[in-house]
């Protein structure tokens, strides 16, 4: 019988126990959907990883003969070394079309195989090419055509044999320049090393590496790369692991990222969902004094009554956890996949919930439960006696503003709502977290936009001024280069790949070094410009954190494909949002003995459509092409952006509905009385609102603080590489402080329609 | 056993507050019932006569003083010990029914079920305070004496040794409170079970076997009825 107590009782509050049913709902729902959205990357690319035996290291350096190779392939812990050369060359498609495509000539291959898609499987004695699938795809190129290329001036034609994908280019830019890829307007491919068009002359420079799983003395990455080093003996190369791999590297730091949101997001609504437990919990059990008196009288042991109680909170959290974890990911991950399987190449995508999904719907359930006992322990601790009368009243002392001057001075309707303020602490608590948790939400959906705007003004206007950038061939001679220089007026470049040394920590980044001009500039971690100094180095500001330096100390760094490791002062430090690493002037380059050698030109002239067709240029970037392919680009944020939104909305009115109807019950008498009183129900509706408006501007306060902290947060999970500002615009502020007035007055009108329906007689008729 | 005290307190009292707000809501009270016997407490109001039936209930705990009901010193039980003794041993009506708002008069009777084993028939007992015809209706959709008849009947079911009734007729006029009281007579008369009724009605005083009147937190006077007279031939 207490079971139908307990539904009925359900039913009565069915508003209050909705609101908790859809907080624990929505914690769970975005909880597990985005676990199986995140956890399903890692099984995806697991399976990836495993189905083509990724390899696990990769040794860069400008050739390895063969002695080197069979070294390595010696050392036991090593399972097997694949001599490649990985180039830069053109590809014919359409029209005169000339694409960038990468090609990897294998001398052998005993891992990291490509995944086969269409024709036959890839050999490493075999003649013809093994395309990429969406490079293929663009040009409508199929097994069995044939495919013009160009390397070093050299042009030959090769059948296409297969079309494939490959883990290690789960995710590629050709130029570093661009946030998201364009896949189609370039490619690869992997061919065998004969196929190389000049025989006498392949180079190869780079070592594929698969580590033996089962050897005896395994070693540490890090003890295992520097083995490898040893081995070569020689300082112009670097061994990469997996996490080194910018695709690699960028899927699982999306998973992170998505993974952390989750938690994140999930948090605000169960601790939502606790708030609503307590405040229901609290108020059923004052409300139901007697009957617990009564059924203690009956006889009912304590156990028995607080379980009945607890089980609210524990059926309705358990309903909504498992609802939510059911539905979630059979729907959150779908809103991601479109955005998330355009940027990266995976053979499929898997869906799966982690272990973590299960242990979230045992620790809500467990929470709520434990909530809902602590809510109603007071009333369950006391005699049947005692618990068989109404509650005497609380003992409310006049607070300090009750007994200054003001408080005479203000008008009936502002002191009756701070006392019903103090009264109902809890309450009142839970409707400024909820439309806290709404505004901030608006804070961070819009903010996110100003974010990525602020980058592009901040990038594309602030530190690169050019309008256009030149790349050059690596074969171009620097004579050339000056020459352009000092034909578009621009300023010379080189940009590089590097290493970073501290200790036993080794950390990749970029180079750059830069001859005077106006095209490129720094600023300083207050946004300051500063000029990179011709004598040592300047360290970016996020690379600095990574390594704990800081100006004066030095560094030690190693461009990738030079012999020496340079230790260098530290003479400047500058904030920029991608590439971390360092930069240096000119002169301290060739200070050090190093030859300036320029891989592009920044310049504001327009340039020519044929130059970009010369044989000393590699291609030509317009800045202004680059910022709205950069916006067209930007759909994942959109969507992300449109999921904050509903959530705040759908917060701020569970909440404040929740809040308004809770209110409203336990004032009923009280509202009654002032209609006897001969208030009118406009009145009474306008001292209602009052309340919420009060209740409204300090959510709002918090949730615009707590906004711009939370998208910090958001921003700070990206990548290494990247250091975002965390901006919000003046009008993000302004839309989300209107956004959340809208839904608390919206709610507020829904609620004070109520007044109306107050029955004086009914209300004042009697307790119990 | 039959001719042992069936309920005795020995110099029982009970202390509310401390310092000088201190006071005590029963003193020193010393008296026996037998079983099968009709009790009635009288005493005007705050005389101490919920408090002393809250402690034969086993609802609350004396300061101090000895209670033996239905053979066990109850006056030394711990919580749980006492929560089974109401379980086993007691029902009680009270003077606004407490009814369960939510579950139906036949469902209020039916949750004794829940903590005892050998109950009444949950419509026989609906049907011998004369409710059959309202069994599936909620309390509030009843009257207040249909609804302390459901209260009764709820008593009736869970067949208690002891019946305690706190102002069982007080919320009820003059006529819907005679057929009340005739049906705990009748429990009394024809059950054999020991009842004990609080009222501050001393019209009440000729239907019991013995009437205890309460004052100021003291036994006044314990009298024993020789002949106590029907429900109905009381006047109110
Ligand atoms: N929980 C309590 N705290 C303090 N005083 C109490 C409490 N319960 C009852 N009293 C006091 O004890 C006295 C007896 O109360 P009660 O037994 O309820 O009287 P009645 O005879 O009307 O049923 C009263 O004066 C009452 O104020
Ligand atoms: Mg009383």
């Amino acid at each position: 019988m207490l079971k139908r107590k307990l539904f009925r009782d359900l039913w009565q509050n069915r508003t209050q126990f909705l609101a908790i049913f859809l907080m624990a709902f929505l914690g769970l729902y975005v909880f597990a959907g985005i676990d199986a959205e995140s956890n399903g990357i890692g099984l995806s690319t697991d399976y990836y990883y495993e189905k083509t035996q990724l390899a696990d290291n990769w040794v860069v350096g400008v050739g390895f003969s063969s002695e080197e190779q069979k070294a390595i392939e010696k050392l036991e812990q090593v399972e097997s070394v694949d001599r490649r050369a990985v180039l830069a060359a053109k590809a014919k498609v359409g029209e005169g079309k000339e694409l960038d495509m990468e090609l990897n000539f294998m001398e052998s291959i005993n891992s990291s195989f490509p995944y086969w898609i269409e024709g036959e499987a890839f050999k490493a004695d075999s003649e013809g090419i093994w395309l990429e699938e969406l490079f293929a795809k663009e040009w409508s190129l199929q097994v069995g055509d044939y495919i013009t290329l160009e390397y070093n001036g050299r042009e030959f034609t090769e059948q296409i044999k297969g079309i494939i994908i490959h883990p290690e280019y789960i995710f590629y830019m050709l130029n570093s320049d661009s946030m998201m890829p364009t896949y189609g307007q370039y490619g690869y491919g992997f061919l065998s090393a004969e196929e190389f068009p000049m025989q006498e002359g392949i180079v190869y420079n780079r070592l594929v590496i698969k580590q033996n799983a089962n050897a005896e003395n395994r070693l540490s990455e890090n003890a295992f790369k520097e083995k490898i080093k040893n081995v070569l003996d020689r300082d112009d190369v670097v061994v990469l692991d997996r996490s080194q791999n910018a695709g690699l590297e960028m899927i699982a730091s999306e998973q992170e990222q998505h993974a952390a949101m989750g938690i994140m997001f999930s948090a605000v609504f169960l601790l939502i969902a606790v708030m609503g437990i307590v405040t229901t919990m609290a108020r059923m059990t004052s409300n139901q004094r007697i009957q617990i008196g009564t059924l203690k009288a009956l006889g009912f042991s304590k156990r028995r009554i607080t379980w009945h109680y607890v089980s609210y909170g524990m059926v309705i959290s358990a309903v909504g956890s498992v609802l939510g974890a059911i539905i979630g990911p059979l729907t959150l991950p779908y809103l991601f996949l479109p955005s998330m399987s355009a940027s990266y190449i995976l053979p499929e995508w898997r869906l799966g919930m982690s272990d973590m999904s299960y242990y979230a719907i045992v620790l809500s359930v467990i929470v709520s439960t434990i909530v809902s006992f602590l809510s109603c322990r007071k009333e369950l601790m006391d005699m049947p006696a005692i618990t068989l009368k109404p509650a005497a009243p609380k003992n409310v002392r006049h607070s300090m503003l009750e007994k200054s001057k003001l408080w005479l001075s203000m008008n009936f309707s502002s002191q009756w709502n701070i006392r019903d303020i103090r009264r109902n602490k809890a309450r009142s608590l839970m409707g400024i977290a909820g439309v806290a948790g709404c505004s901030m939400l608006l804070v961070c959906a819009f903010g996110m936009k100003d974010c990525i705007d602020e980058f592009i003004v901040w990038q594309y206007g602030g530190l690169i001024t050019g309008q256009y950038k030149l790349m050059f061939e690596a074969s171009a001679d620097d004579l050339d280069k000056e020459e352009y220089d000092q034909q578009f007026k621009g300023q010379l470049v080189q940009e590089g790949s590097c290493e970073f040394r501290k200790g036993a920590m080794i950390k990749s980044g970029s180079v750059t070094i830069i001859e005077d001009g106006n095209y490129i500039h720094y600023q300083d971690k207050n946004g300051d410009e500063i000029a990179i100094p011709e004598y040592g180095v300047a360290l970016s500001v996020k690379m600095a954190t990574l390594l704990d330096l800081e100006v004066g100390d030095f560094i030690e760094w190693h461009i990738v494909g030079e012999e020496n490791w340079e230790k260098t002062r530290i003479t400047a430090l500058y904030r920029t949002p991608t590439g971390q690493g360092i930069t240096l002037h000119e002169k301290s380059y060739e200070a050090m003995h190093y030859d300036f050698s320029p891989t592009a030109l920044y310049t504001n002239m327009s340039i020519p459509a044929m130059v970009k067709d010369r044989d000393e240029i590699s291609g030509v970037i317009s800045i202004e092409q680059l910022k709205t392919d950069l916006d067209e680009t930007m759909e994942m944020m959109n969507i992300m952006v449109a999921i904050l939104i509903l959530a705040a909305v759908v917060l701020g009115v569970i909440v404040l509905y929740n809040m308004g109807v809770l209110s409203f019950m336990e004032k009923t008498r009280e509202i009654a009385t002032l209609k006897v009183l001969g208030f009118s129900s406009r009145r009474i509706r306008k001292i209602l609102g009052q309340q919420n408006a009060w209740i409204t501007a300090l959510g709002i306060v918090a949730g615009l603080v707590l906004g711009y902290w939370f998208l910090d947060l958001i921003m700070q999970t990206m990548s290494e590489d990247y250091d975002m500002p965390t901006v919000v615009y003046m009008m993000t502020y302004v839309y989300s402080v209107i956004g959340t007035w809208i839904v608390s007055t919206g709610v507020n009108r829904m609620l004070s329609g109520k007044v109306k329906t107050i029955c004086m007689v009914d209300a004042l008729k009697g307790v119990e | 056993m039959e001719q042992k005290a069936f309920i005795q307190f020995e110099n029982v009292s009970k202390e509310y507050g401390t310092g000088d707000r201190h006071f005590y809501a029963l003193k020193d009270a010393s008296f026996s019932i037998k079983q099968g016997e009709m009790v009635v407490i009288l005493g005007p109001s705050g005389a101490g006569k919920s408090t002393l039936l809250n402690l034969l209930g086993g609802m609350d705990t004396a300061s101090s003083g000895t209670i033996l009901s239905c053979g066990e010193d109850i006056s030394s039980y711990n919580d749980a010990k006492l929560t089974d003794y109401r379980a086993r041993n007691v029902a009680v009506v009270f003077q606004f029914y407490n009814l369960i708002p939510t579950l139906t008069a036949y469902e209020n009777v039916a949750l004794m079920k829940d903590i005892v084993n050998d109950t009444l028939d949950p419509a026989e007992a609906l049907k011998a305070v004369g409710l059959e015809e309202h069994m599936h209706q909620f309390p509030a959709q009843m009257s207040g004496g249909e609804q302390q008849r459901t209260s009764i009947a709820r008593a009736i079911a869970k067949n208690p040794k002891l019946l305690l009734c706190d102002e069982p007729t007080g919320a009820l006029d003059t006529n819907t409170g005679r057929d009340v009281l005739e049906l705990l007579v009748r429990m009394s008369r024809e059950e054999k079970k020991t009842v004990v009724m609080v009222t501050h009605n001393s019209f009440f005083a000729d239907i019991a076997d013995k009437v205890i009147r309460v004052k100021n937190g003291r036994i006044e006077s314990v009298i024993v009825n020789e002949h106590p007279k029907s429900a109905s031939e009381v006047s109110w």
